[in-house]
């Protein structure tokens, strides 16, 4: 009895693993076995299968059709198996790397996790796909690579390719407008943050714009390169058609948050290289405010079950809003925080401690600030990202707020008398190297932003002040 | 069904006749269960089943149940004294397959196609 085999694969968080998919039959009574850890949707393909042969014309062979997944010991999951079983049996053997899901029409469909499997097998150095039909922009990401593309089962048999679709409509990258929040400090915050990749803390009264802010940067960033484009379709299924800025909920799950054990991306990953919203910052579970940590330092999320260990990229701009306590109006010019001091330090314990200290940059967002219209924002964030991919690029460093602690005293340059300074001032507030090492990389995003290579006092100033908002919130507290 | 069901039994009969076996019983009853045909050529008892269906394959309705009762039938029948061999026709409209020593796992010696009309 011949083997037939042909090639799918899988992925698991962001490790890709090819899948070898043998098809054999055998004289006995009709039926049709698959072995190899498959799940329910990979089982359900059967049905699918069969009836899609049967819309071209064809039957199962006679017999017991055996069908096994390998490698058998990883567990199977999906629908976008169909296509390569089906292809087995319609044509035979192939080297070609067969992903997609079939109607019992004999439509060829595509799904989130078809898309994972197709972007992630090009990232892994396949090149010859059959596939259904990909939109052009898709397409465009994947250039080396060759698609044979079908709608209907039966294009398989006449050899007949589609056309790419049209790729959907650009949603206009700036949605909303950074100008239409009101105050000119707010606005060089939200400028520094997205031209330098620093992680944000926006604390303010209630009502005063922090998540308006939020939802506008992604507005000023540049657009996706092509390589982050495969790089999130290749992990979350979905094409980003403008960079991803993700609003979530407080009341989140770790699972939701950070990924879950089934192999499903979180939040945290389908904010990769967008920004990741995170309102009412305090409010949220104490263990994903934990596990936070590791995330924002290393840009990766590792994940064990079991003996199965899982890496998601989750190389996020973290923008974190919260008021100053339980009421909100602690530091209000007129209104009066209701609080007593103990729920207040308990709210701001919260925010403070190592994960606020991750973030690079903390502002209290005020009423009644100065407005100045920004122009060119968009220009200016383009600028800065790349004047600093030009000087660390050879380091593997895209932004400064990217640098690692240990390499940031010999990528940024700074003058004697500023580094005196700094040294002055981290001593007087009993700042730690980490919050050092943070105002350093700010200090060198504002030179950026403000066209300069040296590192100014102004700068440094600058940056200083971006550290001081918690320790001020805490000295209203009676 | 009632009538495909002789219909097709006699066919299957007369179609053994032609390939020389010798029909020794029709639709024998025990206990454990029901027989359709027990033919014997060369000294090889056979004990047949056969199932007609007339939209679905045919042999998708014979399980491990019916192939337990076919046994436990063949056995009282030889009283455990002989060996034998159970075989399946699977009737459609069209065309007939012919499971020749059907075991316990679903798997058979040999699978052939027959015209019984």
């Amino acid at each position: 009895m011949d083997v037939v085999t042909v090639w799918s694969g899988l992925t698991y968080g962001n490790a890709f693993i090819p899948v070898e998919i043998q098809v054999t039959y055998g004289a006995g009574l009709p039926a049709f076995h698959m072995v190899g850890m498959v799940s329910e949707s990979v089982e359900e393909s059967k049905e699918r299968v069969r009836y899609a042969l049967k819309s071209v014309g064809k039957t199962l062979p006679q017999g017991r059709v055996m069908v096994a997944f390998l490698p058998s010991e990883v567990s199977k999951s999906g629908a976008h198996f169909d296509l390569a079983v089906l292809y087995a049996f319609l044509k035979g053997s192939s080297e070609r790397f067969i992903v997609g899901e079939v109607g019992l029409d004999g439509t060829v469909r595509i799904t989130p996790q078809s898309l994972k499997v197709i972007a992630s097998a090009y990232l892994n150095g396949k090149r010859s796909f059959i596939c259904p039909t990909l939109t052009s922009d898709i397409l465009e990401l994947m250039p080396e690579a060759d698609f044979f593309m079908i709608d209907k089962v039966s294009q398989l048999m006449d050899g007949e390719t589609s056309k790419p679709l049209p790729s959907p409509n650009k949603v206009a990258q700036a949605k909303y407008d950074l100008n239409e929040v009101k105050g000119s400090g707010i606005k060089r915050v939200a400028l520094i943050a997205a031209a330098g990749w620093h992680h944000m803390l926006l604390l303010g009264n209630p009502g005063v714009g922090k998540t308006m802010v939020a939802e506008r940067l992604v507005g000023i960033m540049p657009e996706m390169s092509q390589e982050e484009k495969l790089d999130l379709l290749s992990t979350t299924g979905s094409f980003p058609v403008q960079r991803p800025s993700r609003f979530t909920s407080w009341n989140s799950t770790p699972a939701g948050f950070f990924g879950s054990a089934k192999g499903s991306p979180g939040e945290a990953t389908f904010s990769h290289r967008g920004i990741l919203i995170m309102d009412e910052f305090p409010q949220y579970r104490k263990d994903i405010l934990e596990g936070l940590r590791t995330v924002l330092d290393t840009g990766t999320i590792v994940a064990s079950y079991g003996n199965q260990r899982l890496t998601w990229p989750a190389d996020f701009l973290l923008v974190a809003t919260s008021n100053p306590c339980p009421c909100g109006y602690l530091g209000h010019p007129k209104k009066v925080c209701k609080d007593a001091p103990s729920s207040v330090l308990r709210y701001l314990g919260r925010l403070s401690g190592p994960v606020a200290d991750r973030i690079d940059l903390h502002y209290w967002v005020k009423s009644d600030e100065t407005d100045r219209y920004v122009e060119g924002a968009c220009d200016k964030v383009k600028a800065v990202w790349e004047k600093q991919y030009e000087r660390w690029h050879k380091e593997g460093i895209d932004h400064a707020g990217k640098i690692p602690g240990e390499h940031v005293d010999d990528l940024i340059c700074v003058s004697s008398s500023i580094k005196s300074m700094l040294n002055d001032s981290v001593e007087k507030s009993g700042l730690s190297r980490r919050e050092r090492h943070k105002i350093l990389r700010l200090s060198r995003t504002i030179a950026d932003l403000d066209g300069e290579e040296d590192i100014s006092v102004a700068h440094l100033a600058e940056a200083l002040s971006y550290r001081q908002v918690l320790p001020w919130l805490k000295s209203l507290v009676p | 069904m009632g009538k495909s069901r002789h219909f097709s039994e006699d066919a299957v009969a007369s179609f053994l006749s032609s390939q020389h076996y010798v029909i020794l019983d029709r639709n024998i009853v025990f206990p454990g269960g029901e027989v359709d045909i027990v033919a014997e050529k060369k000294q090889q008892l056979v004990f047949i089943e056969v199932k007609y269906r007339k939209y679905f394959d045919a042999a998708e309705a014979f399980d491990l149940r019916k192939f337990q009762r076919i046994w436990n039938c063949a056995y009282l029948y030889t009283r455990g004294e002989r060996s034998f061999r159970v075989d399946l026709f699977a009737c459609g409209p069209k065309e007939t397959f012919w499971y020749k020593g059907v075991r316990e796992d679903g798997c058979c010696d040999s699978m052939e196609r027959v015209n019984l009309w």
